[in-house]
């Protein structure tokens, strides 16, 4: 009444530790993926925000630092219509020493440049012809002979402004004529042209930066003029956006360039002369270190939150598995506990939910069987008492009835000396078989064999069975074969293992009324070299379909009268305890076999002799 | 001559008065002259303080800049009134006219010679002597000759900041006060002087309340202490010799602060 568990998965400690690994790394991988999923979204997301921000920024940007030159333009237009405007100016023009005095000329110039709203790099006075007559930057003279530009300011008589290199340095400048009225009110002479400029220098790119909140590089002829970044970085910063494209995009489309390891949004502006001819370029350089500081603020704290979920994850497969795992656990050990048999291993029912309900329908059945069981094997005990009392009853029942009639035979008077002798024997042998029973019976009942181990020849063995039991089965019409090679050597107790032959060989011979053919064979078992396969085959009758499954279980017996039924039930417990089995393996009309497999003698087995 | 004056003293019915009496005196004078002239006239000194109030103007360390008031003593009997004629000196100098305030009995040159590496024009539009010296270079000097009382107030064309007064009195007894107010008048014949002051930042008003005649010797006369109010006073752009701002557009300061 065994029955076995296949081996589970949840059986093994690792089989356990899978599943709580299971639910771990299962939630661990969820929440680290939710996470990863939700970084990426708003990375994507602040990236891309901040992207349109800058965007729209720089958009508005545009208009902003176009203003910034506007301005500075205007600041510059509006000192030179004052000098042009102004009586002293004319005065000075008007003579014509004067108005070639450097000292008073600068410090006319002087005059007008500290009550002027922005700070004047550059003042140069031309003659109607373009030719220089005063420059001076800062107060310094500069070498300048010819302005071209001069020449369309004056034949235009209107203000010019524009980018412009002098000397090697760049300039904003504004040239404004100086008109003479004439006598005729629609026609002036132009005297001279003034100029007034503000260079683009460092401090004018660190004041761009403050307003607009760029970077900003002047570049001339493909060369740094100045710019707004630390001098320290300038270099680098100028190298990286010459090679780039920066300086051919769309100022509506900046380029991302990466400076000195910081993101920047860029574009270009021209610096163009009065004649609308490229002097120099702007870059403006758009820093998008806020946008990634916020990302780098958002990421530590996806990084934090990950950190949690995978703590709750932690806490959560623990608890699972307290609630889960546990009572599995307890269960399964329930479970084999009972498949090896023991009804009284109690499994745990304390579990909430769908396992506990499991557990404590699982412990009803295991309560419900037990009782079954008992109920059974006290049933079976009687019934194999009752079996046994009447077998054994039967089975003494005919010889000492045979004894008790040749006794009474023997009592009458005048009987035959040969009778007399017959029925002696006759008693004799009854007692024999009397005796014989007895012996089994306590044999059996003993339970125990103590086996008196040597190392024999199958063979051997074998054939002593078969001599044995000649004379009876011979008379019966029933022919023994034996095949059994003579190198299987076996440590056995050679007298019990020659009784199983003989049972085998009397139960073949005892069915086989009619005479038959008993064939006995040996072989390796199963291609191992470590144990023998005997068989003993028949083509008696067959054993009966309804005893097959209990042949050798005691008093159950079939085809032969006057026997125990305990002859394969002692022969199943001797080869057990040789190590070996024996058994039934088939069973029709044609004949029957049944088969032994013993160990081999270690030391002799594969060896032909 | 008369209404020059005007502008500096105005005539009152008190004055008028005066002079009708002086002119008494004086006629009187005359006649006894023959008799009087016969000793030599003591020569004394005369001097005061002049404390300027109600003043806007601070010089940096605080202390009041009395300088550049003008006191004059005219004698009441109209004798001594040809001190001859003196040459005086007006430097520009720093874009500066030095001294800013400069008395002179009428009828004195006085040279502007242009000390700065640059260009001036000195002229003078308002009341007394009207005059455009022109563009001159760097060590070049122009004379004008004042030859009317009155005061000639002188800017210089191509530098509004500069500024000039010229004070052309008929007497040779002026002071010109120092930077403390103090002013000393040495050498002055004992007689009777109408005592007149003139402050650039005074009202003429006030100043005119300032006039009075008082007798000098035969001791050294000390005035003591002259107080005159700044109070009412309004400074005034001026315009170049071509009667326009200097500044078409008319943001720039007439005057710079010293």
């Amino acid at each position: 009444m065994s029955f076995r568990t296949p081996s589970s998965p949840l059986r093994s400690a690792s089989g356990r530790l899978r599943l709580r690994t299971q639910l771990f790394v299962g939630s661990a991988l969820l929440s680290s993926a939710i996470l990863a999923v939700a970084a990426w979204v708003i990375n994507h997301q602040v990236v891309r925000q901040a992207r349109q921000q800058v965007q729209t920024e720089v958009e508005t940007l545009l208009p902003l630092y176009d203003a910034i030159w506007i301005e500075s333009a205007q600041q510059l237009a509006t000192l030179g219509a004052t000098m042009a405007g102004s009586p002293i100016v004319k005065t000075v023009f008007g003579d014509p020493r004067a108005s070639r005095d450097r000292a008073t000329l600068r410090e006319m110039l002087s005059d007008f440049s500290q009550s002027a709203s922005t700070a004047i790099d550059i003042f140069l006075i031309t003659d109607g012809a373009g030719q220089v007559t005063f420059a001076e930057t800062r107060g310094v003279p500069i070498e300048l002979r010819e302005l071209p530009a001069a020449r369309g300011v004056a034949e235009s008589q209107k203000q010019h402004r524009g980018f412009v290199i002098l000397g090697d340095k760049l300039f904003q400048l504004v040239l404004t004529p100086l008109l003479l009225h004439s006598g005729s009110v629609d026609y002036h002479n132009t005297l001279a042209v003034l100029g007034a400029g503000a260079e683009l220098d460092r401090k004018t790119a660190i004041e761009i930066k403050r307003r607009i909140h760029c970077d900003i590089l002047f570049l001339v002829k493909d060369a740094l003029y100045a710019s707004s970044f630390a001098p320290a970085d300038e270099a680098q910063a100028t190298k990286t956006v010459i090679s780039s494209d920066v300086r051919n995009s769309d100022p509506t489309h900046p380029t991302e360039i990466r400076l000195n390891g910081e993101l920047y949004l860029a574009f270009t502006r021209e610096l163009l002369s009065s004649d609308d001819e490229r002097v120099g370029q702007v870059v403006i350089l758009r820093s998008l270190a806020e946008a990634g500081q916020l990302f780098q603020a958002i990421s530590n704290r996806l990084v934090l939150l990950w950190t949690l979920s995978i703590a709750a994850a932690l806490l959560l497969s623990y608890l699972i598995a307290n609630r889960i795992t546990r009572p599995i656990d307890s269960l399964v050990a329930g479970v084999e506990e009972f498949g090896r048999g023991n009804y009284e291993f109690k499994v745990s029912t304390d579990a909430h939910g769908e396992i506990g309900a499991l557990a404590r329908s699982f412990d009803a059945m295991r309560r419900s069987l037990k009782q079954t069981q008992t109920a059974l094997l006290r049933s079976e005990r009687l019934a194999t008492i009752g079996q046994m009392a009447s077998s054994i009853v039967h089975d003494l029942r005919n010889p000492l009835a045979t004894i008790t009639t040749a006794a009474e035979m023997l009592a009458r008077d005048g009987i035959a000396h040969e009778r007399r002798q017959t029925l002696i024997e006759s008693q004799l042998r009854a007692s024999d078989r009397m005796n014989e029973m007895l012996r089994e019976l306590l044999e059996f009942s003993l339970g125990s064999y103590k086996l008196n181990l040597g190392r024999h020849s199958l063979a051997g063995i074998v054939e002593r069975a078969i001599r044995e039991l000649k004379p009876g089965i011979g008379r019966a019409g029933v022919e023994v074969e034996a095949h059994v090679p003579k190198h299987f050597r076996v440590q056995a107790d050679d007298e019990r293992l020659r009784r199983v032959f003989e049972n085998l060989l009397i139960n073949a011979a005892q069915a086989m009324t009619d005479g038959g053919q008993i064939t006995i064979t040996a072989d390796y078992f199963q291609e191992s070299r470590d144990q023998v396969r005997v068989a003993v085959i028949d083509n008696g009758p067959g054993v009966p379909a309804e005893v097959r499954e209990r042949v050798f279980e005691p008093f159950v017996s079939y085809g032969k009268s006057g026997g125990t039924g305990l002859g394969l039930a002692i022969a199943q417990r001797v080869v057990a305890a040789h190590g070996g089995e024996i058994g039934l393996k088939s069973s029709e009309a044609s004949g029957s076999e049944f088969y032994l497999v013993l160990p081999l003698d270690p030391d002799e087995q594969g060896v032909e002799t | 001559m008369k209404r020059r004056a005007a502008g500096i003293l105005k005539p009152t019915p008190r004055r008028r008065r005066l002079t009708l009496l002086l002119g008494l005196i004086v006629g009187g004078g005359f006649l006894t002259a023959p008799f009087l002239t016969a000793t030599v006239p003591r020569l004394v000194s005369v001097k005061g303080t002049v404390e300027l109030v109600n003043s806007r103007i601070k010089t940096p360390g605080g202390r009041m800049d009395a300088s550049g008031v003008v006191v004059w003593l005219k004698a009441v009997d109209g004798g001594a009134r040809n001190g001859g004629r003196t040459h005086r000196t007006l430097t520009q100098r720093g874009k500066r006219f030095i001294p800013h305030v400069l008395p002179v009995e009428v009828g004195s040159e006085v040279d502007f010679p242009n000390e700065d590496p640059f260009f001036h024009n000195v002229f003078s539009i308002y009341e007394g002597r009207r005059f455009d010296l022109g563009l001159y270079a760097s060590g070049e000097t122009r004379p004008v000759t004042f030859n009317r009382p009155g005061i000639s107030y002188i800017f210089c064309n191509i530098h509004p900041q500069m500024s000039a007064i010229v004070i052309a009195l008929e007497t040779p007894y002026v002071a010109s006060t120092d930077q403390a107010g103090a002013f000393v008048f040495n050498g002055v014949p004992e007689g009777r002087y109408r005592m007149e002051v003139w402050h650039e930042r005074a009202t003429p008003e006030h100043l005119a309340t300032l006039s009075r005649v008082l007798q000098v010797g035969p001791a050294d006369v000390d005035l003591g202490s002259l107080r005159i109010s700044e109070e009412g006073y309004i400074p005034q752009p001026h315009r170049n010799k071509h009667g326009e701002e200097y500044d078409s557009r008319g943001n720039r300061p007439a005057y710079r602060k010293p």
